[in-house]
């Protein structure tokens, strides 16, 4: 049995691929249904966000397993698998599990250190759980990778500093209001970026939008999407007076804010603080309204700084991470390799063997005057009731250790007679020897 | 009896201990934004104010008085002040990196009133009323609470700093307030290291004579605090000084509210320490003002705080310039507590006379 | 042999200080009100009340600093060549100085007029809240909130959250709620400034009407008190003694308790008799008997007693209860103002202000927000299942 996975992500395939090769719930499932009916493969995940598609899963032979999904997923997509195959990337065995551990971490991310991809995990696994596509291996593989999903997040910082430039601002309106609620942004002009961060503040709980647009269609329009209130343009000067957070990206070839309304604004609130977010090139707001007392202004070469400085601070964080990912690792080939079928079988010969030797001697203390003879009858009597009862169990666990699910027999089998503590040291025995 | 007086000193040690671990728990929890650091530190910070809290007990249950009759016990109630007012503010605030500024100045000042340890004593006859405690106890309340004023407007300054990009002056406050700090300390160890000449008068009054010798270590001293205070400060200062520092501060209008709430706590405690105290003096010398050093300069220190929160209340600051006032008032504090007692001389100096 | 030495506060000083002080206060206002300003603005103005505190305050650490009354006379000063003109400066005499009654004159003035401008509206707050308001008046609050949905099932739940939360519910003529909570904050505020004018009062009538003297007196001897007919017998002085320690060396010793066996006679006959100590005075008829301090000449001990009679003492009082009960209240209960009303669309408009504590407030106000759009939620979902 090995752990495998194929897939594409933003790395290996461009865009268009990987829109194609895109999995919705539905697909996943016919997906999962088509590869579980051949042979050779006995558990399946997939996996698809927009940066990736994967298939995970278990096979008795990986190269066949390889062969199948690589081949279902293009037809799936409807593509060549050729071209697949071109962008794809495979890893088998502890590798696998590497991988899918740094994509839970969201190493392997385009944004190092996004939340979304484990809850994307989470879902993908809860899905094929209930398909009953998993088993043994791929549950306790999802189960750990969700765990070290969550050990990345709360042991290193990882997810803590914001990189994408509107997010940079939200993060530092918050640090001048730590609660947004009950206050109000203005919005300048239109444009992808501001807008963006509209919405950012509108999730973080301000409360109330101003908007405001040199062409008054325009600003009711945009009035209307975040439920906000349209302002004149002329007036600006009075609205700033209410505003704690502005947001500026009007194409205005001059500054739309001077300094001296900034400071007539900040007379009229009593010095409570203004948050000025400008993301127009070339710039809406003098720079000389930060040194107005209590105003702050970030232009986008400053946003832009700090989230440069912040995914550098996520870099330092990633490496960290890794090394609990190596960890993890490790302690999961730890608990696979227990699960082979013949050092299981070994192991349960050598305790059944140990036991008799026990009582055989006990038995031969009590007895006193048994000949020898006598006594190698008693052996001989107690080897025939161990390999009669070791018989069944040995065979069904090397016939099932080929089949769909066969680890669960291994698993019952070292729970139910304890085999677990001790297979580990003499797996670790068995490593450093070799 | 002396039971009693070694499980206060050694509650009271515990105490310091804890405040010293928790300062570097805090000072690393601020640096590395290890939670459980920050949590860890929370609990041991309880734990010690407890030994604290029982010492303190034990030390008026042994001396038959409220503990504030000499410098020992009156730090150490200060200290216990900032630490309880810490713990309730982190109850209501999300301040507890707040605790790497004001656990450590709980901390100096705890081990400082463990420097002028005494044990139990008699009181001398001014203070024998039951008016100390109430006085007493009040004016340190007060005074902790402009402590944890100072620490959040010390922390505001730097937050704005940071927000506003001038991070030279980020470094210049750390600078400030360490070498504020080495200078403190570094005169506090040459003073210690002088060993001036004791001298009784007749009525038993103990003085310190410091000759030119002493002077020359008190200034040693003090140059050495000076330049560790400098380094300190500018190291501090650098690693702070980056964007992504003001992340681990909590938000400006927390660390404004905190210390404007503070000294609005505060100063109602002023006012009734000040009247109790004049009410006390009425009681004992049939006087309830005297002009008095330490009156007056609880005077000063009142018209002080009355004015920061004139200027808020009726004339709209806030922010960097508040903040700064809370800074400043520190200073006129701790001059008030401690600088009118070793300088200029008057009813209330903690030496016997 | 009597003995006895005033020389705190000279009574015909005093009177005339306090009447160059008014003079000062009177030239300097007349002098603002020539050269065209309004004294009226001026004297109520924030400005003028913060300068006033920050001089006092320099006065006052000046006069730390300076040696001040008798101790003067101890002090190098008096060789110094510009001595007499600092003296009539008043540098040594600084807190009973014209300039430091002055400040205190003007300082006085200031409240007053401050309080006279501010009790209206405190007043109003009180007897008036303004509970009528208009749409804009609420959305434009410092804090404000919507509530989508029915207006008046909103407006009926935000009463009782906010009524839950200890705010008193006053409903207006034109459908707007007014929810507030320490109206009464701007009523202690203007009590504690006026506690001042309380406590300046006492203290006046103490200076003119009372007296405070020291008198030292020898074991076994007698001293009159001036401007009494009263004289007092020093019957013995004791004192104890208690070692101070350093590690366990005795390195000098210091008093632990000293008192003194007075007996008062007034017109030569025996009225009173008690041992005094520093804080258990003898009191006779209003005049107090403290034991002040004492020292010690070749012949024994001399008791120092501070002697004194103050009429105005219960005003001074009355002014401290109000001060501490003005700060008290004034500043731990702030004045919280949340207006309710429901907007043409059928929403409700949530707008409130608070004089102080803004980030708390907003805590209260955001969590009022949010259990009101819990309940509503949940009664509108109780009302689809019956459906």
């Amino acid at each position: 049995m090995h752990l495998a996975v194929l897939g594409i992500n933003h790395k290996s395939a461009p865009v268009e691929l990987r829109e194609k090769v895109s999995l919705n719930d539905e697909r996943c499932g016919s997906l999962s249904e088509h590869l579980l009916a051949e042979a050779p493969i006995t558990e399946v995940v997939p996996l698809s966000t927009c940066n990736r598609t994967e298939i995970y899963l278990v096979a008795s032979r990986p190269e066949a397993g390889r062969r199948e999904a690589l081949a279902s997923l293009a037809r799936t997509a409807g593509i060549d698998p050729a071209e697949l195959e071109a962008c794809a990337y495979f890893h088998e065995g502890e590798s696998a599990v590497y991988h899918l551990y740094r994509v839970a971490a969201s190493l392997d991310s385009l944004v190092v250190g996004e939340a979304q991809i484990l809850g994307q995990i989470k879902e993908a696994y809860h899905q094929a759980h209930a398909r009953e596509d998993t088993s043994v291996l791929l549950n306790r593989l999802f189960r750990n990778a969700i765990e070290v999903g969550k050990r990345v997040r709360t042991d290193t910082r990882i997810g803590e500093n914001p990189v994408s430039v509107s997010s940079v601002a939200v993060d530092l309106v918050k640090r001048v209001y730590d609660d947004l609620e009950g206050h109000t942004a203005l919005l300048l002009g239109a444009g992808k970026m501001s807008e963006l961060t509209a919405t950012h503040l509108i999730a973080n709980g301000i409360s109330s939008v101003l908007v405001s647009n040199r062409t008054l269609a325009r600003a009711r329009e945009m009035a209307a999407r975040f439920d906000g209130t349209p302002v004149p343009f002329e007036q600006l000067g009075d609205y700033l007076a209410l505003a704690d957070v502005v947001v500026c990206s009007t194409g205005a070839p001059h500054y739309v804010i001077r300094k001296g309304e900034v400071e007539r604004a900040m007379r009229r609130r009593h010095n409570k603080p203004i948050f000025f977010i400008d993301i127009a090139v070339p710039r809406d707001i003098d720079p000389g309204v930060n040194d107005v007392y209590n105003a702050f202004l970030y232009d986008i070469d400053d946003l832009n700084e700090v989230a440069a400085a912040n995914a550098a601070e996520r870099e330092k964080e990633a490496r960290k991470a890794e090394k609990i990912i190596q960890d993890e690792v490790k302690e999961f080939s730890r608990w696979v390799s227990s699960l082979e079928a013949v050092p299981t079988i070994t192991e349960l010969r050598r305790m059944a063997e140990e036991i008799k030797q026990g009582e055989l001697e006990k038995a031969r203390r009590k007895l006193d005057g048994l000949s020898d003879k006598e006594m190698q009858r008693v052996e001989a009597m107690a080897s025939a009731i161990v390999n009669k009862l070791m018989h069944a169990p040995t065979v069904e666990l090397k016939k099932a250790a080929d089949e769909r699910g066969g680890y669960m027999y291994v698993e019952s089998l070292r729970r139910l007679f304890g085999l677990n503590g001790r297979s580990r040291r003499e797996e670790d025995g068995r490593r450093s020897d070799g | 009896m002396e039971a009693l007086v070694r499980t206060e000193e050694i509650l009271f040690i515990a105490a310091v201990i804890s405040y010293l671990v928790c300062s570097g728990l805090f000072i690393w929890y601020l640096i590395s934004r290890n939670q459980a650091a920050g949590r860890l530190g929370m609990v041991l910070l309880v734990m010690g104010w407890l030994a604290h809290t029982a010492a303190l007990a034990l030390r008026w249950q042994t001396s038959g008085h409220a503990p504030m009759a000499n410098l020992y016990a009156s730090l150490s109630l200060f200290g216990w002040g900032i630490v309880l007012f810490f713990l309730i503010t982190d109850r209501f605030y999300p301040v507890k990196v707040a605790g790497a500024m004001v656990v450590p100045v709980a901390f100096i000042i705890t081990s400082v009133a463990g420097v002028f340890y005494e044990g139990p004593q008699e009181l001398m006859p001014a203070l024998q009323s039951y008016w100390l405690w109430i006085h007493v106890t009040i004016a340190m309340l007060s005074y902790g609470l402009f402590a944890l004023a100072f620490g959040a407007g010390f922390i505001y300054i730097i937050q704005e700093y940071l927000l506003k990009k001038q991070y030279q002056n980020v470094i210049l406050g750390f600078v400030f307030l360490f070498v504020a700090l080495g200078l403190v300390i570094g005169l506090w160890l040459g003073s210690w290291w002088a060993e001036p000449a004791r001298v009784a008068d007749e009525l038993g009054r103990v003085d310190k004579i410091y000759a030119g010798e002493d002077i020359l270590k008190m200034v040693i001293g003090s140059i050495i605090g000076l330049a560790v205070g400098l380094i300190l400060g500018y190291a501090a200062g650098k690693g702070a000084a980056r964007p992504s520092f003001s992340k681990r501060l909590p938000s400006l209008d927390v660390l404004d509210e905190v210390s404007y709430r503070a000294v609005a706590f505060g100063f109602p405690m002023l006012t009734i320490g000040i009247i109790t105290g004049s009410i006390w003096a009425d009681q004992a010398w049939g006087s309830w003002w005297s002009w008095d050093p330490k009156e007056t300069w609880s005077l000063i220190t009142w018209l002080y705080y009355g004015a920061y929160l004139h200027t808020r209340l009726t004339m709209g600051w806030r922010g960097r310039h508040s903040a700064l006032l809370a800074v400043i008032g520190l200073v006129v504090v701790l001059f008030t507590y401690l600088g009118v007692n070793l300088l200029l001389p008057g009813l209330h100096s903690y030496t016997p006379t | 042999m009597i003995l006895s030495v005033s020389y705190y506060r000279n009574p015909d000083v005093y009177d005339i200080r306090w009447l160059l002080a008014a003079l000062d206060v009177s030239v300097f206002l007349s002098f603002y009100a020539v050269i065209g300003r309004r004294v009226g603005h001026f004297l109520v103005s924030m400005k003028l009340a913060l300068t006033l505190l920050f001089v006092l305050a320099i006065l006052s650490v000046i006069g730390t600093i300076l040696p001040q009354g008798e101790n003067v006379l101890d002090s190098g000063w008096v060789n110094n060549p510009l001595y007499d003109f600092y003296r009539h400066l008043g540098l040594f005499e600084m807190y009973h100085s014209r300039w430091y009654l002055a400040i205190l004159l003007l300082l006085t003035f200031n409240l007053v007029v401050c309080v006279y401008h501010r009790l209206p509206t405190a007043v109003k707050h009180v007897l008036r809240p303004r509970v009528d308001v208009k749409d804009i008046f609420v959305s434009s609050q410092p804090l404000s909130a919507t509530i989508e949905g029915n207006g008046e099932q909103a407006l009926g739940v935000a009463r009782e959250v906010l009524s839950s939360h200890h705010y008193r519910i006053l409903q207006g003529e034109t459908g707007s709620v007014l929810a507030e909570k320490g109206r009464f904050s701007g009523i202690f505020s203007l009590a504690f400034h006026l506690s001042f004018l309380i406590i300046g009062l006492g203290a006046i009538i103490i200076s003119f009407t009372g007296f405070d003297q020291r008198l030292q007196i020898p074991d076994g001897t007698t001293a009159a008190v001036k401007g009494t007919d009263l004289t007092v017998t020093n019957h013995g002085f004791t004192l104890s003694t208690e070692p101070v320690y350093e590690g366990d060396r005795i390195v000098g010793y210091r008093p632990s308790r000293y008192a003194s066996d007075l007996e008062v006679f007034e017109n030569g006959e025996s009225v009173a008799r008690k041992t005094i100590e520093v804080n258990d005075p003898l009191r006779y008829k209003g005049v107090n008997f403290h034991q002040a301090s004492y020292y010690r000449t070749s012949r024994g001990y001399v008791t120092v007693l501070s002697v004194n009679k103050a009429p105005g003492k219960s005003l001074v009082y009355i002014g401290f209860v109000a001060a501490m009960a003005g700060i008290v209240f004034g500043l731990y209960f702030p004045h919280r103002r949340i207006w309710l009303k429901v907007y043409e669309k059928g929403r409700l408009l949530m707008g409130g202000r608070t004089n102080r504590a803004k980030v708390t407030f907003q805590r209260d106000f955001d969590r009022a927000v949010a259990e009101v759009r819990m309940r509503l939620g949940q009664e509108a979902s109780a009302d689809g299942s019956t459906r």
